[in-house]
């Protein structure tokens, strides 16, 4: 092997170890985005929710989360739905991120965690 | 094709950059998941605190009807009293009945007491609880206050019985205005953000958590109900 095949060969490696390690990063960072972009939507449910249970209606509180949301964090198209059974609110939300990936998430609110009672008791 | 030097130099400048990132988009989920717990804590909190306060209303509510009772069967034995001494040969039956009214009153004195001990206790176990209102790991990031300072029980006597000790007691007419909580939390925002203060996400958090007691009568069912503070936002 020529001292010159040896060189390119060096520089081929170099070249893809950084390739690799910038895919491996990237990837992880995407990830780490949406990980994020989900819990972020986990918390708003939670406020969708509990707001529901401490206001009563719904149209303030999905005013309000969906204008959070597309104020504060790059969430667009995002779409709200409760349901109250059995004692709980559970709010589903599902948003695009970053106008790339669409993400959702719930949370479901007990009754236990706006009331009690003296049933309860 | 690039040199080892420069794929060196490169991966020392990305990877911190990517670290870096990263590492704020954990911090930054850690914070909203953070917000979630404080808020559903100081909920907790409240709702606890209420709780306190009616159990005291509803054991003062499970007295009521015994305390009626007594006072009522006082009042009788008085009028026959009053009756017998105007009576003739009536005196005879008189001492008997003075000594009921007298154990009937001892009655009075201890369902009085029993009231002021539910009364006091509901009030310094609600103290207590409102000292701690977050777990040791929020310890530094978390403050906040509770409304009101002093809790007490907005309660009085029944019209009827205004003027008796050990009187049945009822719901007074500041109940639904007052009987509440409010606790108000500040939650700090993490260092590593503290260079973005310009942008609104990152300012500190204010988390608030209002609730009342629902009751028509001391008798009856309650319900500790988280609630929209008077006038303000969630």
């Amino acid at each position: 092997m020529t001292a010159l095949n040896k060189k390119g060969q060096s520089s081929i490696e170099a070249s893809l170890s950084v390739g690799l390690l910038l895919s491996v990063l990237l990837l992880g960072l995407i990830l780490a985005s949406q990980f994020w972009a989900k819990n972020i939507l986990t918390k708003w449910a939670a406020f969708h929710s509990r707001c529901i249970a401490v206001e009563g209606t719904s149209t303030f509180c999905e005013l309000k989360t969906k204008s959070d949301l597309k104020k504060y964090f790059y969430f667009k198209d995002i779409s709200l739905n409760s349901i109250y059974f059995m004692g709980t609110y559970q709010t589903k939300i599902s948003a695009t991120f970053l106008g790339l990936k669409n993400i959702s998430s719930f949370y479901n609110y007990q009754a236990s965690e706006f009331k009690r009672t003296s049933r309860d008791q | 094709m690039i040199s080892k030097g420069q794929a060196l130099i490169s991966t020392l400048i990305i990877l911190p950059v990517l670290i870096f990132t990263s590492s704020m988009l954990y911090k930054s989920s850690s914070a909203a998941l953070y917000h979630n717990q404080i808020q559903s804590s100081i909920d907790n909190k409240a709702l606890n605190i209420l709780l306190i306060q009616a159990r005291a209303l509803e054991a003062l509510g499970k007295i009521n009807p015994i305390s009626a009772s007594i006072i009522t069967t006082r009042r009788e034995v008085e009028k026959l009293i009053s009756v017998l001494l105007t009576t003739p040969g009536g005196a005879v039956k008189v001492p008997p009945l003075l000594r009921l009214r007298t154990k009937l009153i001892k009655i009075q004195q201890s369902i009085f007491l029993k009231q002021q001990n539910i009364i006091k206790n509901s009030s310094a176990i609600s103290q207590k609880e409102a000292k701690i209102l977050f777990s040791k790991r929020f310890k530094g990031k978390v403050t906040a206050e509770v409304w009101p300072k002093i809790f007490k029980l907005f309660i009085e006597k029944k019209d009827e019985f205004k003027n008796e000790v050990g009187a049945p007691l009822k719901l007074n007419s500041e109940f639904n205005k007052k009987q509440n909580i409010l606790i108000k939390a500040q939650m700090q925002t993490e260092r590593f953000l503290s260079s973005f203060k310009n942008d609104k996400r990152f300012e500190n958090v204010s988390l608030q958590s209002f609730a009342q007691i629902e009751m028509k009568e001391l008798e009856g069912q309650w319900q500790a109900h988280l609630r929209l503070a008077p006038g303000k936002a969630l």
